[in-house]
């Protein structure tokens, strides 16, 4: 058992050492990163915001109606890999993306590619509920407008109406829809960037710490809604909860550092981590 | 090697959250299994002293003190309670957390089997038929050759848990077939057609006495099998002892 | 002596402490307050004291003496030939029949030099007063009517209490002979106060009396509009693409040092610019709005640009997220979403810009706006002068009555600045609450 003492302390020391100088070569990721239905698959993805390497070589695919979610300590690069498969991070300066991510077999940082019907197809939803300073029914309608999705005002209420009903907001907005988003509370609002973003019939949804603006009980009902898309959409979701993460997700990856040091059935990593980093983190031994 | 241990009684692998507090009620919870742990082997030995050498005066204070590891057990599943609902243990701790549980049950449940041999030893002797020691030197070797195998298997469980030692815990799967051996050989004897000097009735209550010191030392294979549950992830319950030790073995060494 | 006292018997408590401490920061915070206090006090002070003065000197501006006389509107005079020719009727010679009213009044009055003492007492503008009257009502001719005609300025000072009645006359601008006959009018009635509608419906004039703020006040309108159409669309244009759509380089950080430094200009400058490049090199005309809100414009883009990209700023970058999440391309991010968040900053960014281009002078002098203009300007191109420069000339004419017409005009100036100074802070609270 003391040999473990050792262990951790020398590996503490290799970690530290390689934060100042940041020219560590990429782990090697624990755990299978494939599945067999796959609706984006990435491979040796890097991101650099200038000099600064913020991932280093990450494969993960997600699988067709899924939910990975994407743990790990502050600065690991989960947000930052999440924000790469929508090209959010298009809009950063100086962040620069190598390797391949592919949805549908299509490389989304292709040349030829747009991002903004990428973003159709990939959508988002924010930590901070941001719903716009419009009415609900524009909130949830303006997508669709902008894409021109709907020939019609009925087509586009019923476009409206299905998706707040499919955030499950509808029975409470339904007689205010003319109301701005603005002035939901905190978890419905949050349900309304749902619907926004379910507007435009994404294939997958990408949340970027959907809940941690909001208490337990809207917490608890944006998870039951993430079950109930699960159906529908492949879901990538980044979390600090990891009870959230063991709660909702099929699978969890674990970034540190901007690594992925290990993804399996979340079954697995909740309960038996093959990587004493995963362990140490989940288990809140982290420093 | 078990010197180590005893060095560094809680081992790193409860140890070193960023909570401090829950470290210290992971300590405190395998505190109370460690007494636990040392009471009962403290109760074996007396029972089997009061069995073997017809102290009567032991077997009633193994009798008093049985209450007081019941009361531990209790202790510790109250912790363990607390622990759950407040720390909502994963990986791990949840391992360990479970592991604990059930080895609480075992360590009861050997202190049960304490007492059991302590009420052998005083139905024996029921009515004067028997005062003193056995009159069998080969049987009292017997007995103490069990209580040998099974006290050590459980001590060295126990130092196991004290550190989730993978290695006590191999020692005392190891240590099982020489208290087959030895459980055989007593009720070998004991099975004798035409063993002298014993009521029928006695050599009942001999057998339940090895047995009972045999099943001490299967709670020592289950808690050790919980030592390794932690500290590899693995339930190796029900499994082909000689493989497991075996690829175990080789685990550790690559 | 720490470790004295930490070993020492009685350990003090932190609450002592600051007990003890607490009265001095008490009387510290108070003297901050009252010094706080004392500034605004002084600041309002001044605030006031300059208000007073300019309302004090100004207010009797926006009343008019006026003289009644009996004029008879004698054919003869105005209509020989009885043909009604409005060209002959504009021709008439009008001052005769003041002249003729004015002898009824003082039949005493023979002497030539005292006729003409007596002439002066009217405003040279009366006569067109009369040659309105009968152009709009032919009628007129052959009555005798009772006219409320303007006075000269000597005598609206006069009746105004500016010109000291008790002084020696040689001290006084008003001769004892006419101060008699203007007591002898106001003792029969003949003399009255009325509100000056010429200060807001004329042009400037040599005359006070018939001096007015219109032609300025329609060049400051016409300087302004443009000064908007030019410097808004650019200032907005130039902080959306700078703050939004730029990359983030030497070159942008060149041009964002140099708009800041350009709202530092002193703003001759700007005027020295458009003689030098809108007159010299464009051939624009000079002196009026056109290359007044031209140079303005320059003037006021630093403004309008700062103000916008501190707007587009304050809007939160979720917005942008949520919007460019949904699909939206950039544009259309900025366009339905960021730009109307920015917006009230932005109007109030710019209402604050044109304040300042209306108050602006010093850079018009370069450009001839100070140029004597009469008439009101009737369009971009049409020769004007804007409202402080039109202070600045009246502040600089030497007759008693164009410092109240200066301090009068200062007022409408001050009203249009509060005024839109207004409408920003009421444009940015009505968005704000919104948001």
């Amino acid at each position: 058992m003391s040999t473990t003492v050792d262990e951790m302390s020398r590996r503490t020391g290799a970690m530290s050492s390689a934060e100042l100088s940041g020219e560590r070569e990429s782990r090697a990721t624990v755990g299978d990163v494939t599945v067999a239905n796959p609706r984006m698959v990435c491979r040796d993805v890097d991101v650099w915001y200038g000099a600064k390497q913020a991932i280093k070589g990450v494969s993960l695919d997600i699988g067709k109606n899924e939910v990975v979610s994407m743990i790990g300590p502050s600065g690991c690069g989960k947000s930052t890999f999440l924000r790469c498969l929508n090209r959010m991070n298009d809009t950063i300066d100086g962040c620069r993306v190598t390797g391949s991510i592919q949805l549908d077999g299509q490389d989304i940082y292709d040349k030829g590619l747009d991002p903004v019907p990428l973003r159709a197809q990939v959508g988002m939803v924010f930590q901070k509920p941001n719903p716009f300073p419009k009415s609900i029914y524009e909130n949830v309608a303006y997508g669709a407008r902008i894409h021109g999705l709907t020939n019609n005002k009925a087509e586009l209420d019923e476009l409206v109406s299905a998706s707040l009903q499919k955030a499950g907001l509808w029975n409470e907005v339904k007689d205010r829809l003319d109301q701005p988003g603005t002035g939901l509370s905190g978890g419905q609002q949050q349900r309304l960037c749902i619907a926004r973003t379910i507007a435009v019939s994404p294939e997958v949804i990408l949340m970027d710490e959907p809940c941690s603006a909001l208490d337990p009980i809207a917490t608890a009902i944006i998870e039951e809604l993430i079950d109930e898309l699960r159906a529908n959409y492949s879901i990538a979701i980044v979390t600090h909860s990891m009870q959230q993460a063991a709660r909702v997700s099929q699978r969890t990856a674990y970034f540190h550092l901007g690594d992925l040091i290990e993804v399996g059935e979340t079954n697995q990593i909740f309960t038996n981590p093959k990587h004493r980093l995963t362990e140490d983190y989940i288990t809140g031994r982290f420093g | 090697m078990v010197g180590d241990n005893t060095a560094a009684p809680v081992g790193d692998i409860a140890g070193g959250h960023t909570v401090r507090r829950y470290d210290q009620e992971l300590a405190k919870l395998r505190g109370i299994i460690l007494d636990m742990g040392q009471r009962v082997i403290e109760q074996t030995q007396a029972a089997v002293a009061a069995l073997v050498d017809g102290k009567d005066t032991q077997a009633y204070r193994v009798l008093d003190r049985e209450p007081q590891i019941d009361f531990l057990s209790l202790d510790a599943d109250e912790e363990i309670f607390r622990v759950i609902a407040r720390r909502q243990p994963t990986a791990v701790d949840l391992r360990i957390v479970l592991a604990l549980s059930r080895i609480a049950g075992d360590v009861e449940r050997a202190g049960d089997k304490a007492v059991r041999i302590a009420r052998q030893s005083l139905a024996l002797r029921e009515g004067g038929l028997m005062p003193g020691a056995l009159p069998s030197d080969a049987l009292k070797d017997l007995l103490r050759k069990l209580d040998d195998h099974a006290c050590c298997m459980f001590e060295r469980s126990i130092q196991a848990v004290a550190g989730f030692d993978v290695e006590l815990a191999l020692g005392v799967f190891e240590d099982e077939p020489r208290l087959f051996g030895a459980s055989d050989e007593a009720r070998d004897f004991l099975g004798q057609e035409d063993l002298a000097g014993f009521t029928p009735r006695q050599i009942v209550c001999l057998l339940t006495g090895a047995h009972a010191l045999e099943r001490i030392g299967n709670h020592a294979s289950n808690i050790a099998e919980q030592v390794i549950y932690v500290s590899e992830g693995k339930d190796i319950r029900y499994r082909n002892r000689e493989i497991l030790i075996e690829t175990l073995r080789r685990d550790r060494a690559s | 002596m720490n470790n004295a006292r930490a070993a020492g018997a009685p350990p003090q408590r932190t609450i002592d402490i600051v007990n003890a401490s607490l009265k001095r920061r008490y009387a510290k915070e108070r003297r901050f307050r009252l010094l706080g206090l004392g500034a605004v006090v002084l600041g309002l002070l001044f605030v006031a004291l300059l208000f007073a003065d300019i309302v004090g000197k100004g207010y009797t501006a926006f009343q008019q003496t006026y003289i009644q006389l009996p004029v008879t509107f004698d054919a003869s005079v105005i209509d020989p030939e009885g043909a009604l020719d409005p060209e002959t009727l504009r021709r008439a010679n009008y001052a005769a029949l003041i002249r003729k009213a004015q002898r009824e009044v003082f039949p005493e009055v023979t002497a030539r030099r005292d006729t003409r003492a007596l002439g002066s007492m009217i405003s040279v503008g009366a006569s067109s007063h009369l040659r309105d009257m009968v152009l709009a009502d032919p009628d007129l001719i052959g009555t005798t009517k009772e006219v409320w005609l303007l006075a000269d300025d000597d005598i609206d000072m006069l009746v105004k209490g500016h010109i000291d009645r008790t002084l020696p006359e040689s001290e006084r601008r008003v001769k004892d002979q006419t101060l008699g006959w203007v007591e002898r009018l106001e003792s029969e009635g003949r003399i009255e106060k009325r509100f000056n509608t010429i200060f807001f419906t004329h042009g400037t004039s040599r005359e006070p009396e018939l001096a007015g703020i219109a032609g300025a006040l329609m060049g400051s309108f016409y300087t302004l509009a443009l000064t908007l159409l030019f410097s808004f669309p650019i200032g907005v244009g130039a902080a959306l693409y700078l703050e939004e759509f730029a990359p983030k380089n030497r070159w942008t950080d060149l041009i964002e040092v140099n708009i800041n430094n350009l709202a530092a200009v002193p703003s001759i400058v700007f005027g020295l610019l458009g003689l030098a490049v809108f007159i010299g090199i464009f051939g624009v005309p000079r002196s009026t709005p056109l290359i007044a809100a031209l140079v303005l414009s320059l003037m006021t883009l630093p403004t309008i640009i700062i103000a916008s990209r501190a707007a587009l700023k304050s809007v939160p970058p979720s917005i942008r997220e949520a919007a460019l999440g949904v699909g939206a391309s950039p544009l259309q991010t900025q366009l339905h979403h960021v730009l109307p968040l920015a917006m009230p900053g932005m109007l109030t960014g710019t209402i604050i810009g044109m304040a300042q281009a209306l108050g602006e002078t010093a850079p018009l002098l370069m450009i001839g706006m100070i140029a004597f203009i009469v008439d009101i300007p009737s369009g971009f191109t049409s020769p004007s002068t804007v409202l402080p420069v039109q202070i600045f000339l009246w502040a600089d004419s030497p007759e008693r009555a164009f410092v109240e017409r200066t301090s009068a005009a200062i007022m409408v100036l001050l009203a249009f600045l509060i005024l839109m100074n207004l409408t920003a802070v009421l444009l940015r609270r009505r968005f704000e609450r919104r948001w």
